[in-house]
């Protein structure tokens, strides 16, 4: 199997809402993305839809475009699809995977 | 003995080479005369022992596609457009409409083949990345890998990505493809005045920085990095130098020659094929080079794995979809196959998501294989299998060996040789026109045709 390259926080644009935790990185796998906060110890397993969307929070899309991405990728709604990554994202943030750096997305 | 067992001359020897049984001998005269009528009986020695290998059954012999459609990747071609202008290029991508396909057309084909490889009992879903340039339609590739990676880790099977591509992007594109692609085929042509005289961006602006970094980047990656070789007229006396740099500049697990094809560009452009008995020597030189850098030299043509009946996706029942949702059997444009009388469409994906694959024409793409007159005599045939079924060997085509022919023919009798270890004979004889034409030139390689009056 392929093995797999970690990634530190620092890798890649994150949208304009969000960005990765400075202790945070991560390594792709086979069931889809691990992450890993070095100073709390959290080691967070995100599996389909999870990883599809921490990949496009990583690679810099415009809001508009990830809900687009999002909604083919787990077959929603657009309203479903907002919704969903409002949860998600809040909860990474709880979790100290994400900082939220601003209520203007 | 089967019309499958070859008798090769090859610099006053013969080459004996039987693929559909495993087996390759390099024998003199009085042994393939011996072979041939019969003067080696069972009974004892070396010549006895090889006799009697080829005349078992062989055990090799690759099978025709039939019953259900099973392919063994899904083809995506996320538009027909490319971001560079290469004078070569034989898609017409540089015209090529802007279509690109719907995300939710990449979504039901990549679901589509989970759930159809899951039914036949496969444990990988495969999705090949062709176009134009795939990256023009980011956003289709980043939704189908994803979507496959969902679909594979719901089926408990292994997702596989590959992609055909420039490499002329950006560093976080190319970070994504070396993380979530398994191999990646990158073209590069050779030093940088010359890769960027075949593969501009536009007149007077080169592509080579931009890909060479990308090929550093997915150098230092996980992914098996091939690179694809076109060679020209203008860099085919340069290919070991070419193929060296590249093994020590980047880190390719292959290198792949190809030989330019003639467009009307690449004639605008003052570019043309490569002789072929001038690339068929460069080209073995050049994967001796690889090779001994521990990487995996490719020409196509002469490099299989083991026996097979088709050279490319064609006749493989392999499936793929164009941005317009055609389901073919071809990635070239329709154009190219059509301007041949060939029809490689055998279906289209409906846009609810639903694959209607046309019975008949699925039949009709498998029985290509079998009217290939030319190959009919050919040692080649089992590896080569006629090369690409719309531009080498189409229906109605000449019978004779043309350049392709030629330099498959010198390239895989050599490569044959090496791997042997007859390294000084390949050496005499890439020197040796005469011995060159010898055997790429006989009309018929099969050891059954063999007679007396062909002694060395």
């Amino acid at each position: 199997m392929k093995p797999t390259v970690v990634k530190p926080a620092t890798y890649g644009p994150v949208l304009g809402k969000w960005r990765f935790a400075p202790q945070v990185t991560w390594a792709v796998d086979l069931a889809g993305i691990t992450v890993i906060h070095s100073a709390t110890g959290c080691v967070a397993s995100l599996e389909y839809h999870e990883a599809a969307l921490w990949d496009l929070l990583s690679r810099g899309y415009s809001y508009d475009r990830l809900i687009a991405l999002v909604c083919a990728i787990a077959s929603l709604e657009p309203q479903d699809a907002e919704q969903w990554v409002l949860t998600t994202t809040k909860e990474w943030t709880e979790a100290g995977l994400l900082v939220k750096v601003s209520d203007h997305g | 003995m089967s019309r499958s067992v070859f008798c090769i001359p090859v610099g006053g020897k013969w080459l004996i080479h039987a693929p559909l049984h495993g087996l390759t001998a390099l024998v003199n005269d009085r042994a393939a005369a011996a072979l041939t009528n019969g003067g080696a009986q069972s009974g004892g020695g070396p010549l006895a022992t090889l006799r009697d290998a080829l005349t078992d059954d062989p055990s090799l012999g690759p099978r025709r596609c039939e019953g259900d459609v099973s392919p063994d990747f899904l083809g995506l071609i996320p538009t027909r457009a490319c971001n560079m202008s290469c004078v070569y290029c034989a898609f017409g991508a540089a015209s090529a409409a802007e279509e690109r396909m719907e995300l939710d057309m990449a979504v039901a084909a990549v679901d589509w083949m989970a759930a159809h490889q899951q039914r036949l009992g496969r444990e990988t879903l495969e999705v090949h990345f062709f176009g134009g340039e795939p990256f023009c339609a980011g956003e289709v590739v980043d939704v189908a890998v994803h979507r496959g990676r969902m679909a594979a880790a719901q089926r408990g099977m292994t997702p596989i990505f590959e992609v055909a591509t420039n490499g002329f992007f950006d560093e976080d594109r190319a970070r994504f493809v070396g993380d979530y692609f398994d191999t990646v085929v990158l073209s590069l042509d050779g030093f940088p005045e010359a890769h960027d005289r075949h593969r501009p961006v536009s007149a007077g602006c080169g592509s080579f920085e931009t890909v060479a970094r990308t090929a550093d980047v997915l150098s230092s990656s996980p992914v098996e990095l091939c690179f694809r070789v076109c060679v020209s007229d203008y860099t085919v006396t340069r290919l070991e130098e070419i193929a060296r740099w590249f093994c020590d500049k980047f880190r390719p697990s292959v290198v792949n020659f190809e030989v330019l094809q003639r467009t009307a560009q690449s004639d605008q452009a003052g570019l043309s094929p490569p002789d072929p008995w001038q690339f068929a020597a460069h080209c073995v030189r050049a994967c001796r080079v690889v090779r001994e850098l521990g990487v995996q030299p490719v020409y196509a043509a002469a490099t299989a794995e083991r026996p097979r009946l088709t050279f490319c996706p064609v006749a493989n029942d392999t499936i793929i979809v164009s941005p317009d949702g055609r389901v073919s059997a071809c990635y070239l444009p329709d154009s190219e196959w059509q301007s041949r009388g060939l029809d490689l469409d055998i279906g289209w994906l409906e846009a609810d998501g639903s694959m209607r694959l046309d019975r008949q024409a699925v039949n009709r793409v498998r029985r290509l294989i079998t009217d290939k007159p030319r190959c009919e005599h050919c040692f080649c045939q089992w590896s080569c299998a006629g090369g690409c079924h719309v531009n080498n060997t189409y229906p109605g085509c000449p019978d004779t060996y043309d350049d392709f022919c030629i330099q498959t023919r010198v390239i895989t009798g050599c490569l044959l040789l090496d791997d042997l270890g007859h390294h000084k004979l390949v050496d005499t004889m890439l020197a040796d026109r005469a011995m060159l034409e010898a055997l790429a030139l006989r009309p018929s390689d099969c050891l059954e045709d063999w007679n007396e009056a062909d002694g060395c």
